[in-house]
């Protein structure tokens, strides 16, 4: 055991107690590992359902007819996806045209927003369909400023 | 002889502050792991799908809030329970009836699940007249390609 004043005599002859330091730097060190948190951030992508289907199709129409009637198309937009063979994961359609890639949404839906910023969109994938590519073409929709965009529910 | 209590009027008195700094220190970091690890666990790690318009998780969060999970096996959890497709309407029906306001129902889905899956959680979330839904997505980076 130390001799309290031969300590006291080292310490005054100019060493440093290095022992609490190292301990201090040592659980700031714990700490900060400890606490670090190296998972991705998770976000919410808010969402509508839409159960009801188009407006001719509820008046006894089929869903080919609300496709092939322009008129109907300004006031509701169905994107719907299909499963790829080759490629992409994913097809897209706007009303019943087939899209060249996901962006194409985008510059379709934006122009649509400028005559009619509130006109209903449903994304309708293919049950086969990820969805990645379902989250895709919902998220392309509201970056294009589309103000309700619904996910088709049978 | 010696004055013992003259020594000790000496002697100048102190505390030893070391020890109790690092056990308090200890107790800190101990707690602050423990919470942390807490929230973690009932985090389960899915592949969730990319976009860029997403919220943030809190501001986007109601006051009652359930999850449901999609593992990479198709099977469904509501918060920590196993549920199966059938039951999940009425299961969201009786959670909406217990908390005192609208029910947030929180979907995590893996990115290559398919739609076919999550579809009837939408159906039974619309069943269960619980219409706030969000999906969890990781936010894109410039990198991601799309």
């Amino acid at each position: 055991m130390k001799n309290i004043s031969l300590q006291r005599k080292a310490r005054a002859a100019g060493e440093l107690a290095m022992t609490p330091m190292i301990d201090v730097v040592f659980l700031l060190l714990i700490f900060f590992l400890a606490t670090a948190s190296f998972d991705m951030i998770e976000r919410s992508m808010p969402t509508g359902i839409s159960d009801q289907p188009p407006a001719i199709v509820q008046q006894g129409g089929s869903l080919d007819q609300f496709l092939q009637d322009p008129a109907d198309q300004t006031d509701e937009v169905v994107i719907a996806i299909k499963p790829s063979e080759v490629g992409s994961p994913a097809q897209f359609f706007f009303n019943d045209v087939p899209l060249e890639n996901a962006a194409a949404i985008a510059a379709r839906v934006s122009s649509l927003v400028a005559v009619r910023a509130d006109v209903p969109i449903i994304v309708a994938p293919d049950t086969s369909v990820p969805m990645g590519s379902a989250i895709l073409a919902y998220d392309l929709a509201k970056g294009a400023g589309a103000l309700e965009v619904f996910f088709a529910v049978e | 002889m010696r004055n013992p209590t003259a020594n000790l009027r000496r002697l100048p008195v102190s505390i030893n502050m070391t020890p109790m700094i690092d056990v308090t220190f200890l107790l800190i970091i101990f707690f602050l792991v423990s919470s942390h690890l807490s929230k973690q666990e009932n985090h389960v790690r899915l592949e969730l799908p990319n976009a860029a318009n997403a919220l943030d998780a809190q501001l986007a969060a109601a006051e009652f809030v359930v999850t449901v999970n999609v593992f990479e096996d198709d099977s469904l959890h509501l918060g920590a329970e196993a549920v199966t497709i059938q039951r999940l309407p009425e299961l969201l029906a009786g959670r909406a009836a217990q908390v005192d306001g609208p029910l947030q129902v929180r979907i995590r889905c893996p990115a290559d699940c398919e739609y076919g899956i999550v579809a009837p959680i939408l159906r039974a979330c619309a069943i269960a007249k619980t219409t706030d839904v969000v999906f969890a997505v990781y936010e894109l980076n410039e990198g991601v390609s799309r």
